[in-house]
């Protein structure tokens, strides 16, 4: 039983039954004048029936001992890529707050910096320069408009 | 010849310093995507998109496809020097360039990749400058049953093309329909599956959604060991293949040109089968198939001249019906769309700039790439020695900063984690993500010219059939469907391994 499969049919047929549900309180309307719902319906059957499909090949064709590629393996660095995927978050979420040049040097510091492999000072060294680069590349040349922080206010006020 | 006055036009509008920076830029930073492996031209194509947003439309295009073909020519180096395709239509590449730069003949490889894909990419130019204005013309006649079924019929290719099980494959494009169905109704009025978030009335934003599922999910995918490559570069002298190579890599060169072209402008097809058709055709037409894999140049010189050919042959069916035959077009679609340029058949004639400037941008592209490529190969080898420890967070630095600028939002960067994450996890459980990008990107497109059908028709769907051109995709596309379902279930019974891979 490839039990990812199993799992990933029946979010897909849970999916499904619920855009159905929804569809019809779109309302579907009629072939000649198709409802917003019409195509929501349209496409969620056949994903409820391809999941169907999925899930009965994942119980039924894994019966014989197929080498089942254990999509977890143990030597995935798991922590790791967590812990990167939360200070993207965090990141997102200080952002504004805290203004892109500030942020993005705390977390640049900290993805270079890596597990154990990096030292402090060659981290913040990388992270200070491509922050500035970014900046002048964004910034300056593309005229991106990029949340103002603390830095931005203090490096603005000395330019100034 | 209508042709000749639009190229010289082209020619005109592309020689602007601005014009000719971007195309610089971009040829330039595609061969780098192209060397560096895990980072492939839609991923960058997509990192790029939201830093084009200020530009006009013209100099955004001509960056974006001077990435794309840009990394036909990058993606070489690496297979041929270390083994390691620098992007998947390179893998073919390895396969015998490899095996000529053990034996010394790296340079040969290169120079004749080189040429061979300059040589196609400009014969596949001019080809697509004459065929797209055709075809425009022959679209004005074509209703919404017809657009609606070459969309079908491309987003089933993909779908039937996608790596892996066709039923997840199918899944993928149903749930990029979904996606794609997000947000206010144009006809009614009504928001769908918004739940009452205000980012997502307007729909999901495509850059963010790409970005993660190509982006970020390719990083993660990395990130997942520690890797400590030494990469290893074969020597080489010179780069020029002798007589006898040229002349046997004539014939590669000009086949994969053409079948190149061809694959890359039916529905569904692309760069990556270009390649891997074209080493298929060499392999039979040589007289020595059993030496393929040992180091025959024309196991180099066709698919290298395909996959550039393919680049031109794809944008035909863009440009001149609007309407992209695959995951990569679909990104050059969202960028004319993000720049406010409907594609249609009237974009040749409405904007007549942008279209003879585009492919005049890609004759000179083309002409940079030559000159580029060779003398700085030992740049792009320094530069493969660069660790992803330090790659990975610049590019997350541009997906970050990129993703924000779209919209100047926060929510937009969190879309893009959780694609990227949602992207991670799907490939990791063997679905594709191709045909769901195609799908989401099509989707409100084929959704309007659905509806559209069934108004005319009053609600018919018989008007798909009477309609001969209609009728044809999309007759071939269900016969593509069920025959591959066929094929499933004659298995069924015999085969006890898992019907869920069709390798």
């Amino acid at each position: 039983m490839r039990k990812s499969d199993l799992i990933t049919g029946l979010i897909w047929l849970i999916l499904s039954a619920l855009i159905i549900v929804n569809a019809f309180e779109l309302e579907l309307g009629g072939l000649s004048a198709p409802g917003p719902g019409m195509l929501p319906m349209l496409t969620s059957v056949p994903m409820g029936l391809l999941s169907l499909l999925l899930i009965s090949e994942a119980i039924f064709a894994g019966r014989n001992k197929q080498v089942a590629k254990t999509i977890w393996q143990r030597d995935i660095r798991w922590r790791r890529m967590v812990s990167i995927v939360f200070s993207l978050i965090v990141y997102a979420l200080l952002l504004e707050k805290l203004g892109y040049l500030l942020c993005t040097f705390l977390l640049m510091t900290f993805l270079f910096k890596g597990d154990k492999s990096q030292k402090w000072l060659k981290s913040c060294i990388l992270s200070v320069v491509s922050v500035l680069i970014s900046y002048a590349v964004f910034a300056s040349l593309l005229r991106c408009q990029l949340p103002e922080g603390i830095l931005e206010n203090v490096l603005g006020g000395i330019v100034r | 010849m209508e042709v000749f006055g639009g190229l010289l036009y082209g020619l005109q509008v592309t020689m602007d310093p601005t014009n000719l920076a971007f195309c610089f830029l971009g040829v330039f930073f595609g061969t780098l995507v192209g060397v560096l492996p895990g980072l492939g031209p839609a991923a960058a194509i997509a990192l790029l998109l939201p830093a084009t947003y200020k530009l006009p439309a013209l100099p955004a295009i001509i960056m974006l496809a001077g990435i794309f073909y840009g990394a036909m020519y990058g993606g070489s180096t690496t297979s041929i020097l270390v083994n390691i395709p620098g992007e998947a239509s390179s893998v073919v590449t390895a396969l015998d360039g490899y095996q000529m730069a053990l034996a010394g003949r790296a340079g040969a490889a290169l120079g004749i990749s080189a040429v061979g894909s300059f040589i196609a990419g400009t014969f596949s130019i001019i080809i697509l400058s004459v065929t797209a204005p055709a075809l425009a013309r022959i679209a004005l006649m074509f209703g919404p049953p017809e657009f609606f079924s070459i969309i079908f019929v491309g987003l089933i290719v993909v779908t039937y093309l996608a790596r892996g099980s066709l039923v997840k494959a199918l899944i993928m494009a149903l749930l990029g329909l979904f996606l794609s169905q997000v947000g206010m109704d144009i006809v009614s009025g009504r928001y769908r599956f918004t739940f009452g978030m205000l980012t997502l009335s307007d729909g999901i934003d495509m850059v963010p959604m790409v970005m993660g599922l190509f982006g970020i999910s390719e990083i993660l995918l990395n990130l997942e060991r520690e890797t400590k490559k030494e990469i290893v570069v074969t020597e080489f002298k010179d780069l020029f293949p002798t007589w006898v190579e040229w002349k046997r890599s004539i014939g590669a060169i000009l086949r994969g040109t053409f079948v190149g072209f061809i694959l890359g402008l039916l529905p569904g097809g692309g760069t990556i089968i270009a390649s891997f058709v074209s080493y298929g055709i060499e392999k039979r037409v040589s007289k020595h198939p059993e030496k393929f894999g040992t180091g025959m140049i024309e196991g180099v010189a066709g698919p290298e001249s395909a996959n550039n050919a393919a680049t031109g042959g794809c944008f035909v069916p863009l440009l001149s019906l609007g309407i992209p035959s695959n995951a990569m077009m679909a990104l050059f679609f969202a960028a004319l769309l993000i720049h406010g340029i409907q594609p249609t058949p009237f974009l040749i004639s409405e904007k007549p700039d942008l279209f003879w400037g585009v492919i005049c941008s890609m004759y000179i592209g083309n002409v940079m790439l030559l000159v580029l490529n060779l003398p700085l190969i030992p740049l792009w080898v320094q530069v493969l020695r660069v660790p992803y420890r330090i790659l990975f967070p610049l590019i997350f630095l541009f997906c970050l900063a990129g993703a924000y600028t779209v919209n100047n939002s926060i929510s937009d960067i969190l879309i893009m984690i959780f694609f990227g994450v949602f992207g991670y996890m799907l490939r990791k459980m063997e679905y594709e993500p191709a045909p769901l990008i195609m799908a989401f990107v099509l989707g409100r497109l084929m959704e309007k010219e659905f509806r559209r059908s069934l108004a005319i028709s009053n609600g018919s769907f018989s008007i798909f059939f009477d309609r001969p051109i209609a009728a044809v995709f999309i007759i071939a596309a269900l016969i593509l469907l069920f025959s591959s379902f066929m094929f499933y279930y004659r298995h069924y019974g015999k085969k006890s391994e898992s019907l869920l891979d069709r390798e």
